[in-house]
């Protein structure tokens, strides 16, 4: 196996042409309309879900006392992480300055863009009236109302906020370099004025290039706490209440991880069919997937520990209906997703402890299935089995998604991936100017 | 104007030395940055811009809560004290990361002078080549028969004179 971060000895000049040239020059395959045709369906089936949703208002989902929140939370949460896993790869390893983070930082901070966006829609439409989302706003109003400071859900939206707009800004910024490229690579009149408007006139002279560096390096710097924040709120949205199997201090943490898990698995399931279809095999290579195999095993050991401490924490503390609720949890009716999210998040990934497995890519599409599924298994375990079995036995109830649920999760996926598709065919899947500047360094 | 592309950042390096004492405005154009290696003390106004913003957003939304929660909408939750400050960190850490990065995104081309959609470079095909792999300059001022010989003494890749 090979160790190198770009086979052989491509010239920057080559590097331009060939991830410019995939959006300029090459023609899209089948497999692509296919994509984009599947997904679009699926997004069709969520516009009509939220249509739905706004004529009917809640109700028609599947959620009621006590189990009151749903696929609107859980499928918030699962997106959030898995966005978060993205910034991780872009933001945190650009600090630690690791080499094989250049040929996939792109692929990673397109899809936190696209996973941001469909958990960006759940907040707004889980609320019963999401025309006054706004009113989470600190805005002067005739009725002298002021939202609620020491909430978790309030900080949720501000994190929330903040990631989204930060992530676009971020994302943006590190395209400049590559958008000036695009301008200078296009034949046509049409595309040159496209990437010529979205370049802003950036030619990398000197001034442009100082305070670029300067500029990414600390928003690189602040994107890395910021993600922890925002899942560490998003854990604190549960820790905040006084219910069954949520009041615990380890969530923000716990929920940390999980964004690791997810987030790594999807970067992968993204980049095996990306190296295939657009032929990177030169700049993506073996030392990827081991690094990111490893990555997923890490995350997965992390996420052992918090289900371990779970149990602990539950048995060990001397609250009898916490007690009764995870027996529940792990042998009542919804035992299988519990099981489940054991098998899929702590056990799959100990495969990849095995460095041939790693490299098998069939294995590693399997796991990082596994742990995306698992992760989603994950966030029901919390969301529902927690609210099922509350501190009151007359209150119990059961919760199982309609099909609007299951609709509009349909449509958020539809929304990733066909956001993803059109980016990927505007805007270059790998940064050039970082890959220049690698192939420049090893080179010298 | 003259403008004048290296096939190597190092040629680009002498040719910005050599033109030095002639007092022409000499603005480079390369695919990476160029002063990295050699200049690394050259500093950027855009983190003092960033540090200013995120300090401003961040203790402003804290005051905007601490004012909210004691003046604008006093709420007994839990018999707290109005000024209930810690649970404020968390609004104010978002709300302050939220200006800095904005601050360094509009800062950048604030300083810059961005969007500058054409400049007279433009004129010169060949600056194209500097998003791939040329390193070129451009002079302005200066002597032009001067400027000219020692550029070609470097040995460019591509130059081109037209009158500014």
């Amino acid at each position: 196996m090979s160790d190198d971060v770009v086979l052989g000895h491509p010239t920057p000049a080559a590097v331009t042409d060939r991830i410019c040239g995939i959006v300029l020059h090459e023609r899209v395959g089948l497999w692509w309309w296919i994509a984009l045709a599947a997904s679009s369906a699926l997004l069709g089936l969520g516009v009509v879900s939220v249509g739905w949703l706004f004529w009917k208002g809640v109700g028609v989902w599947g959620i009621d006392w006590p189990v009151v929140w749903g696929f609107a939370i859980i499928n918030y949460v699962w997106w959030i992480a898995i966005a978060s896993g993205g910034t991780f790869i872009s933001a945190l390893f650009f600090l630690v300055r690791v080499d094989w983070r250049t040929s996939i930082n792109r692929i990673a901070e397109t899809m936190m863009l696209c996973a941001a966006a469909s958990a960006g829609i759940y907040p707004i439409l889980h609320l019963g009236r999401p025309w006054f989302f706004y009113w989470l706003f600190p805005y002067p109003n005739t009725m002298t109302l002021w939202p609620q400071f020491r909430s978790p859900l309030l900080w949720d939206f501000m994190a929330l906020l903040t990631y989204v707009v930060a992530s676009v800004l971020f994302w943006y910024f590190g395209l400049l370099p590559d958008l000036a490229a695009m301008r200078d690579r296009a034949r046509g009149r049409g595309a040159q004025m496209f990437y010529g408007v979205l370049a802003f006139g950036f030619r990398g002279t000197g001034g442009q290039w100082r305070h670029y560096k300067a500029a990414y390096g600390i928003m690189a710097a602040l994107m890395a706490p910021l993600v922890v924040s925002v899942h560490s709120v998003v854990g604190l949205d549960f820790a905040g209440g006084e219910t069954t199997g949520w009041h615990s201090t380890q969530f923000p943490p716990f929920f940390v991880f999980g964004a690791l898990l997810s987030g790594f698995a999807t970067v992968i399931l993204l980049v095996i069919p990306m190296r295939h279809y657009f032929s990177l095999q030169t700049y993506i290579t073996e030392r990827h997937f081991d690094a990111l195999g490893k990555l997923m095993v890490v995350s997965s050991l992390c996420m052992a520990y918090a289900y371990i401490m779970d149990v602990f924490t539950t048995f060990y503390g001397p609250d009898p209906a916490d007690k009764t609720m995870f027996v529940a949890r792990m042998f009542g009716r919804y035992a299988f997703v519990y099981w489940s999210t054991i098998l899929f998040n702590v056990l799959l990934p100990q495969l990849l402890w095995v460095r041939r497995l790693r490299l098998n890519q069939p294995v590693l599409i399997l796991v990082c299935l596994g742990a995306i599924v698992g992760m989603w298994f994950e966030r029901v375990e919390i969301v529902v089995t927690s609210l099922h079995r509350t501190t009151l036995p007359s209150a119990w109830g059961d919760y199982w998604p309609t099909f609007w649920d299951w609709a509009l999760m349909a449509g958020t996926i539809g929304l990733f991936l066909t956001m993803f598709l059109l980016l990927i065919r505007i805007v270059p899947t790998m940064s050039i100017a970082e890959m220049r500047e690698l192939v420049r360094k090893r080179e010298a | 104007m003259i403008v004048a592309g290296f096939g190597s950042a190092e040629a680009l390096r002498r040719a910005v030395a050599s033109l030095a004492p002639e007092g022409a405005r000499v603005e480079t154009f390369t695919p990476d940055d160029l002063d990295e290696a050699t200049e690394p003390t050259k500093s950027s106004a855009v983190p003092i811009i960033m540090l200013g913003a995120g300090l401003l957003g961040g203790f402003g939304f804290f005051a905007l809560q601490a004012y909210g929660t004691m003046s604008g909408y006093p709420i007994n939750v839990g018999g707290r004290p109005d000024f209930s400050w810690p649970p404020f960190i968390v609004n104010a850490f978002e709300f302050g990361v939220l200006c800095a990065i904005g601050a360094g995104f509009l800062g950048f081309f604030a300083i810059n002078r961005m969007p500058k959609l054409f400049i007279a470079e433009d004129a010169c095909d060949e600056l194209r080549e500097a998003s791939r792999d040329g390193w070129f300059l451009s002079v302005r001022g200066g002597d032009p028969k001067r400027v000219r010989a020692l550029l070609d003494s470097v040995g460019p890749i591509a130059l081109k004179e037209w009158p500014e």
